[in-house]
């Protein structure tokens, strides 16, 4: 809200300059900013001070907060005519609880024209246009003392009355903006004898306005529910000053001094006639609210040693009315401050006006607490670490997206938003390699071509058993591509592939120290040509891999292939959650071998080594397939294959005859199961 | 007989002595020829090995003086070897020799990086647990209640236009703070209670250099019998310092949060311009960095805490925020993009 200094000066002593000014307010809890000239403060209002929406309001705030003193205000109405208001108008309200309090005035005689100066150069400080004097002046008014008004054209008012009710759904009615609305119940209406002329407490009706033509006006002042007035501005996406103030709350009791200024004003400023009396209708009091305000409280919540006189002085300085009983404050709500319903609420107050500035930091640490818990993302920053050490940049990706590209990554259904911000975000993230390909596209675009990336955090899906329908899991998944170096002087350059991903998994298992651990070709093919999973020995997924297809990888414009892992999380962490054990260190000579076999070219390596390794058992520690050769020196449909064997006793010597023994079984098994022949 | 002994070993370990300086002055320094003299001298069946073996014979009177001249001698033959020693590896030109241009370039290692937003939140955790805070994580899909209702937000109330919300269907959101974590942790344990929570949260906001729909937030949270605002200033005036360093200054400043009562803003002096004012801070010298405030009773109603025997702080802080303010980053949006350019500079 924009506010003129000169027009604070009305209620409050100022005299310091507006950027000291603006400090003050915003080290009471209203950011302001000095506007460009220095004669107007911008004000961040925050929702719970309605009361600030207002010159007098804040000059209220500027006096408690300097010690100053709020200027007292009242208005001498005069009702120049001998006609009572009531003869010309009757309010019926039909909607109590949306409208509790419901008062207007009626000026006849008015001659429309321009605002005085002072009165337009105000509105203009403040960042409105002048129209002419009756509905400045509402405005005016509006500004001075935050309460909204609205003016009819009393000849335009069929009936001789005013009814208030709620719409009825699919009711249409047009606004002054020249704006047709369709209405629904939760929408107020203020109606004549016939038709519907302001909708309430938001914008006045076209068919009621004030225009030059109007010679009666009627003044209305009145209390909306907020919530109905929120629910109803909501539902047209419509916000207008009145709106912002009622659905706030607005003061149920100064309303009348507020239609009071309203109409002395008009009738000063366009030569009218007030009629005698108001018409109030308000049959159901707001109830006084008493707070207990205890100091002990107030200085055990805040931490500060509050004094009897600084809270007698704030208490005044804000316009709350108290009495004290055995050393508490029993304080009364004020009707324009909503927010100070409970203790709590004037007990901020204190602290506010005393500046959180002053109040002494205390730093005592109590102990630890019974509840103190392991962070259980502990092993996963583990795992983040490991990644890193293997040159992998971890990337943070948007888990919105496109519905369509949601739909590539998995057959499951989606999760999708309501009200996305664009068809492109319109969908939670079923897996992060939505994230991670985007990321490969976008660093692809700018000449990185090498990358090794990953990403934790949660994937999306839909579920029934949940109360929300939907499932979130932590994931981590990882994308390598292009060459695992750059060109260098000292050789060839190797482009990553297949066995550089399966690399990282062995890496991964060796991290995990999981035992037992297998690999098993996938079957699926969602989003990879050809890929793996590795199970660990109790037979749960650790982690899948592959190659991505290349219809996927065309969504993103990408042609080179592209690797990708998912790292199973909640079984992976099992195995770093396993306590770490010392493993003996033999002392004695282990055995080295090699054996060379030729084999035909659909046996996979993994079946010799499955026998090897069965054979070998417990004493060989350690197998590596360290050549396999296709081509001219073997036969058409064969392979050579050769491996190092490694033998070890933890408690003993091995002889070479007992060595010799195992290759044998290993040679005579791999012949007659998979027809290998010794080279 | 025994005087004879004595002498006798006294002489010989002279005479060793001798030997050892003619053996070694002519000798041509190598590492086949160091290895033969300490065989010869110092092995197990070497020869001061054999003169400790005649020591027993000697009188106990003698033997403490004539031992510690054996291991003198012994001392003088190992230090006269181990000279020898880093003598070769010096010069001796059979060594592994480096035949390249040592100015060629090193092979390439690729140096991998955890994203600033990650490293930022370890800070902020390590900074929390030094002082007692567990570390919970909660549902970033949850349903309005413990997003907004149980957070003292109702429907339809002005305040929850400071958060603008998406929705997966009527009243399940993606939650816009992570205090609805705070809700789920109150539901489930008993006061006394501290901890922060990291995670992701969204706005629906337009995506901008400044702004951007998911940013990730650490929310704090301390319950205990007696709480006061001074222990929530001392608690967020310790993190500043720990994160920003000592001669950055903090500022409260009343605010406004539906959950909070008294509620506070924490601005700490512009880390750009130290104070001065510059465009990152508006020219005011202070920068906003987190919500914080006294645990609204409504709040503590909601979750069956009694309001009157438990009282409680809590504050909430962008980690991106923090991260372009202490790395300088002057655009939201390259925290998610994943270019390496960016993300190389975090290793
Ligand atoms: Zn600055």
């Amino acid at each position: 809200m924009i506010v003129s200094i000169d027009w604070l000066k009305t209620f409050v002593d100022i005299t310091v300059p507006p950027e000291e000014l603006a400090d003050i307010l915003t080290n009471g809890g209203l950011e302001t900013d000095v506007l460009p000239g220095r004669t107007t403060l911008n004000i961040e209002l925050t929702p719970n001070r309605p009361d600030c929406t207002s010159h007098r309001g804040i000059a209220r705030e500027i006096a408690v907060l300097t010690g100053g003193s709020l200027k007292p205000f009242s208005v001498d109405l005069q009702e120049s005519s001998k006609e009572l208001t009531s003869n010309f108008i009757s309010i019926e309200n039909d909607a109590q609880r949306e409208c509790p309090r419901y008062a207007a005035r009626i000026v006849r005689n008015v001659y429309i024209s321009s605002s005085p100066s002072w009165i337009t150069k105000r509105l203009e400080a403040c960042g409105l246009r002048s129209i002419n004097n009756i509905v400045d002046i509402s405005n005016y008014v509006l500004f001075e003392l935050g309460h909204p008004l609205h003016t009819f054209d009393l000849s335009l008012i069929e009936g001789n009355k005013i009814v208030v009710r709620t719409a009825e759904d699919g009711e249409n009615f047009q606004t002054l903006d020249g704006e047709e609305h369709q209405l629904n119940s939760d929408h107020l209406l203020i109606c004549d004898g016939i038709k519907p002329v302001a909708l309430a407490g938001i914008m006045g009706g076209a068919n009621t306005e004030v225009t030059v033509e109007t010679t009666d006006v009627l003044i209305e002042s009145a209390y909306f529910d907020p919530v109905t007035i929120r629910k109803g501005a909501k539902a047209l996406n419509l916000s207008t000053e009145a709106s912002k103030r009622f659905e706030r709350g607005t003061d149920y009791e100064g309303l009348i001094t507020a239609l009071d200024r309203c109409t002395s004003l008009i009738a000063e400023f366009s030569g009218g006639e007030v009629l005698k009396g108001i018409v109030d209708v308000y049959p159901q009091k707001f109830p006084v609210n008493k707070v207990t305000l205890r100091k002990k409280e107030a200085i055990s919540i805040i931490g500060t040693d509050f004094s009897d006189s600084f809270i007698e002085k704030t208490l005044n300085g804000l316009d709350i009315k108290f009495s004290t009983v055995n050393g508490d404050y029993i304080c009364t709500q004020p009707s324009f401050r909503p927010d100070l319903e409970r203790e709590i609420d004037i007990i901020e107050e204190l602290a506010r006006i005393y500046g959180y500035g002053k109040i002494k930091p205390d730093i005592s640490y109590h102990g630890i607490l019974g509840n103190n818990l392991e962070d259980e993302e502990n092993p996963i920053s583990q795992l983040k670490q490991f990644f890193v050490s293997q040159g992998f940049l971890e990337v943070v990706s948007n888990s919105l997206l496109n519905k369509k590209e949601a739909k590539v990554f998995t057959a499951e259904d989606i999760v999708t938003l309501q009200n996305p911000l664009s068809q492109e975000m319109a969908a939670m993230r079923p897996s992060l390699f939505a994230g991670l390909m985007k990321a490969v596209s976008y660093n692809l675009r700018r000449g990185e071509k090498d990358l090794a990336i990953f990403e934790v955090g949660n994937t999306f899906s839909k579920s029934i058993s949940s109360l929300t329908g939907t499932a979130e899991k932590l994931e981590l998944s990882g994308i390598i591509c292009g060459n695992k170096s750059p060109k260098e002087w000292k050789g060839p350059v190797y482009e990553f592939d297949y066995f550089s991903m399966k690399g990282y998994m062995d890496a991964l298992v060796l991290f995990l120290k999981a035992e037992g651990t297998q690999f098993r070709q996938i079957k699926d093919h969602q989003i990879f040509s050809s890929g793996q999973i590795l199970l660990s020995n109790d037979g749960k997924v650790l982690a899948h891999f592959g190659v991505f297809l290349q219809s996927l990888l065309s969504i993103y414009d990408i042609t080179t292939a592209v690797y990708g892992f998912t790292v199973n999380l909640p079984n992976v962490l099992y195995w770093l959650s396993k306590p770490l054990l010392f493993q003996y260190l033999s002392i004695y000579p282990g055995i080295a071998r090699d054996l060379s076999f030729m084999i035909d070219d659909e046996i996979s390596v993994g079946e010799v080594s499955k026998i090897i390794n069965k054979i070998g058992g417990q004493i060989l520690k350690q197998l590596t397939l360290y050549d396999l050769y296709k081509g001219d020196q073997v036969e058409k449909g064969k392979k050579s294959v050769t491996f190092n064997l490694f033998f070890q006793d933890s408690k003993r010597t091995l002889t070479d005859d007992e060595v010799d023994v195992i290759l044998k079984t290993i040679i005579s098994e791999t012949s007659k199961e998979l027809n290998a022949k010794l080279r | 007989m025994v005087f004879r002994l004595v002498v006798t070993l006294t002489n010989k370990i002279t005479e060793i002595r001798t030997l050892f300086q003619s053996e070694t002055k002519s000798v041509f320094v190598s590492i086949d020829s160091i290895n033969s003299l300490k065989t010869k001298y110092l092995g197990r069946k070497g020869i001061i090995s054999g003169l400790f073996h005649q020591l027993r014979d000697v009188p106990s009177g003698d033997r403490s003086i004539t031992g510690k001249e054996l291991n003198k001698l012994k001392e003088e033959i190992t230090d006269v070897l181990q000279s020898f020693l880093s003598q070769v590896s010096r010069t001796d030109i059979q060594q592994h020799q480096i035949s390249e241009d040592i100015h060629l370039p090193g092979d390439y290692i690729r140096v991998g990086s955890l994203h600033p937003i990650e490293k930022t939140i370890q800070e902020v955790k390590r900074i929390f647990s030094s002082i007692g805070f567990s570390v919970i994580y909660g549902p970033e899909i949850d349903d309005e209640y413990h997003n907004f209702e149980a957070l003292n937000l109702p429907k339809h109330h002005p305040a929850r236009d400071m958060q603008d919300t998406f929705y997966v269907s009527k009243d399940v959101v993606l939650r816009t703070h992570t205090s609805n974590t705070q809700i789920h942790v109150m539901e489930e344990q008993e006061p006394p209670l501290r901890f922060i929570i990291p995670g992701r949260v969204y706005r629906n906001e337009a995506i901008s250099v400044r702004s951007y729909c998911l940013f990730h937030q650490v929310e704090g949270l301390y319950v205990n019998k007696q709480v006061s605002f001074a222990e929530l200033k001392g608690t967020l005036e310790y993190f500043v310092r720990n994160f920003f360093g000592d001669d950055v200054n903090a500022r409260f400043r009343p605010s406004f949060f539906p959950f909070t009562e008294p509620s506070a803003e924490m601005d700490i002096s512009c880390t750009f311009c130290r104070g001065g004012g510059c465009s990152t801070c508006k020219k005011t010298g202070w920068l906003e960095i987190l919500g914080c405030g006294m645990v609204d009773p409504a709040v503590f109603e909601k979750v069956g805490y009694d309001p009157i025997k438990w009282k409680g702080y809590a504050f909430g802080m962008g980690i991106e925020r923090l991260a372009m303010l202490k790395y300088r980053i002057d655009d939201i949006r390259l925290f998610f993009n994943g270019d390496v350019r960016f993300l190389r500079q975090f290793t």
